[in-house]
């Protein structure tokens, strides 16, 4: 592992995040105020939540979102991209959309659909979509332009099927786009969704934490940002980076013949 | 088997000018010619990889098969050797077969960029042949291989063309040993738009060598 790139050693989580939890234990008995709930209390108020099933309706509910304006928004996104990375026309059609789009702050959008079509729930779907349309179109555009050439003929030359060529040409090559706006796509689509949900949802972490925020309840807002945090770390782990490892088995060259 | 028929139209000035031949079963022909006239857009044009202003035609008595070994591999690099040969459609103890005739057996597992560019090559060789090619079109095949490896894969080619008599082959090449071993046939091609200004059989006695030298002398005179 080269200094600077990459995730430091495991160790270093072990020590950090412990030390982070100890200070904060020592703060909030120091200061003995509400607005700033020992760990202990927090993990009262997760296990609560957890017990009396509020905490899995809330997450389901962010997470059915979540799953769904990202489903749509990386079909839209590709498809825009690829056909801007391929056309030039397209790119010209496209492209000051595009600026407006990436420009217009999530708030903005989000408010237009709950005006436009009222506190409901496709609003809310769509104001997230319009928001991350825009960034996967951008990075699958990217991609699309460095599609290889000589591989593209070759698989005309050899005849591949429309799915040979998808499965075997073009989505290789696009891997690496797609991980990037999936990763930045997730990162974006959980903070508007809980935005979303704030404003005009009646479920949902972001509904929650509106109801918490009202009340200064701080150990629920804790308790409900450590769940997601979880939730987006089992994510990572279990689905991200396990994919990732298996798409890149080839590009470790160990050389059979010097 | 393949009747070519090529016109250069379009808006820019042609790479290739018009171009009529036929190339029949076991016909070997080595392609000559200065570089950058025009050889590989001639065998982009065979294979129906146009995208350039230029109209071909190519008529044949029933659909050719084309296996084409392009001058890099050209291998899918996340397959490994096996499975580069499997996708092209060859079966399980097809494409162990062919990397055997191409002298890397054990080597089916090892994606391309884990072997040499030579077994890359012929990897891509065995790729060629896995379509069971009516037409084999390789690109400069022997070039950037060491005169040994080079000497190997020109074995190698001869040994797949006597194992298939019936096979056409269009090799590009530059080298008059080259010709003299595999062609019976020589095309060259030279000009702006390019035309073949040789096409003929070799026939027995002809010193290919010879032949080619004197189609090859005046631009090295120049």
């Amino acid at each position: 592992m080269t200094s600077g790139s990459g995730s430091p050693p495991l160790w270093c989580y072990w020590v950090v995040l412990p030390a982070t939890v100890l200070i904060w234990a020592v703060l909030a008995a120091t200061l003995e105020t509400a607005l700033l709930p020992t760990p202990s209390a927090v993990m009262v108020a997760l296990a609560s939540e957890a017990v009396n099933g509020e905490l899995w309706r809330h997450l389901a509910a962010t997470l059915a979102r979540v799953a769904i304006a990202f489903g749509v928004a990386m079909l839209l996104g590709v498809v825009i991209g690829s056909a801007m990375g391929r056309s030039a026309r397209l790119n010209a059609l496209f492209d000051p959309l595009l600026v407006i789009l990436l420009n217009l702050p999530a708030l903005v959008t989000i408010i237009l659909m709950y005006v436009w079509f009222g506190l409901v729930e496709m609003a809310a779907l769509l104001a997230v979509i319009i928001n991350k349309v825009p960034n996967v179109a951008v990075t699958v555009r990217e991609g699309a332009r460095s599609l290889d050439d000589k591989l593209e003929q070759m698989a005309v030359a050899y005849r591949f099927s429309r799915w040979q060529w998808l499965r075997e040409v073009w989505l290789p090559q696009m891997f690496p786009y797609l991980m990037a706006a999936t990763r930045g796509g997730l990162a974006l689509i959980w903070k508007i969704v809980l935005v979303v949900e704030l404003l005009g949802r009646s479920n949902g972490v972001g509904f929650k934490l509106h109801l918490a925020f009202q009340v200064f309840d701080v150990a629920t807002i804790l308790a409900y940002s450590l769940a997601f945090i979880a939730v987006v770390q089992v994510i990572e782990l279990a689905i991200l980076q396990p994919l990732e490892r298996r798409a890149n088995r080839w590009r470790r060259p160990e050389m059979a013949h010097a | 088997m393949l009747e070519l028929d090529i016109s250069g139209r379009g808006w820019h000035q042609p790479v290739l000018g018009a171009i009529v031949t036929t190339v029949n079963r076991g016909d070997r022909v080595c392609l000559l010619g200065p570089s950058g006239v025009g050889k590989t857009t001639l065998l982009n044009a065979i294979a129906g990889l146009d995208r350039n202003p230029i109209k071909v035609t190519a008529r044949s008595s029933q659909s050719v098969r084309i296996g084409y070994l392009f001058q890099e591999h050209r291998l899918l690099p996340w397959r490994s050797l096996h499975q580069n040969l499997r996708i092209v459609g060859a079966t399980d103890g097809e494409a162990d077969r062919l990397l055997a005739a191409v002298g890397l057996t054990g080597y089916g597992h090892h994606f391309p960029d884990q072997v040499s560019l030579g077994m890359a090559r012929r990897a891509a060789l065995a790729r060629a042949m896995a379509v069971k090619p009516d037409l084999l079109l390789l690109d400069e095949p022997f070039a950037s291989l060491d005169p040994i490896r080079a000497g190997e894969l020109r074995q190698l080619i001869l040994d797949l063309l006597a194992q298939y008599p019936h096979m056409g082959l269009v090799c590009v090449t530059h080298d008059a040993r080259d010709a003299a071993e595999l062609a019976t046939r020589l095309w060259y091609l030279n000009g702006e738009p390019a035309r073949l200004q040789w096409d003929a059989p070799v026939t027995a006695g002809d010193d290919v060598r010879k032949i080619v030298e004197n189609l090859i002398m005046p631009e090295r005179g120049g």
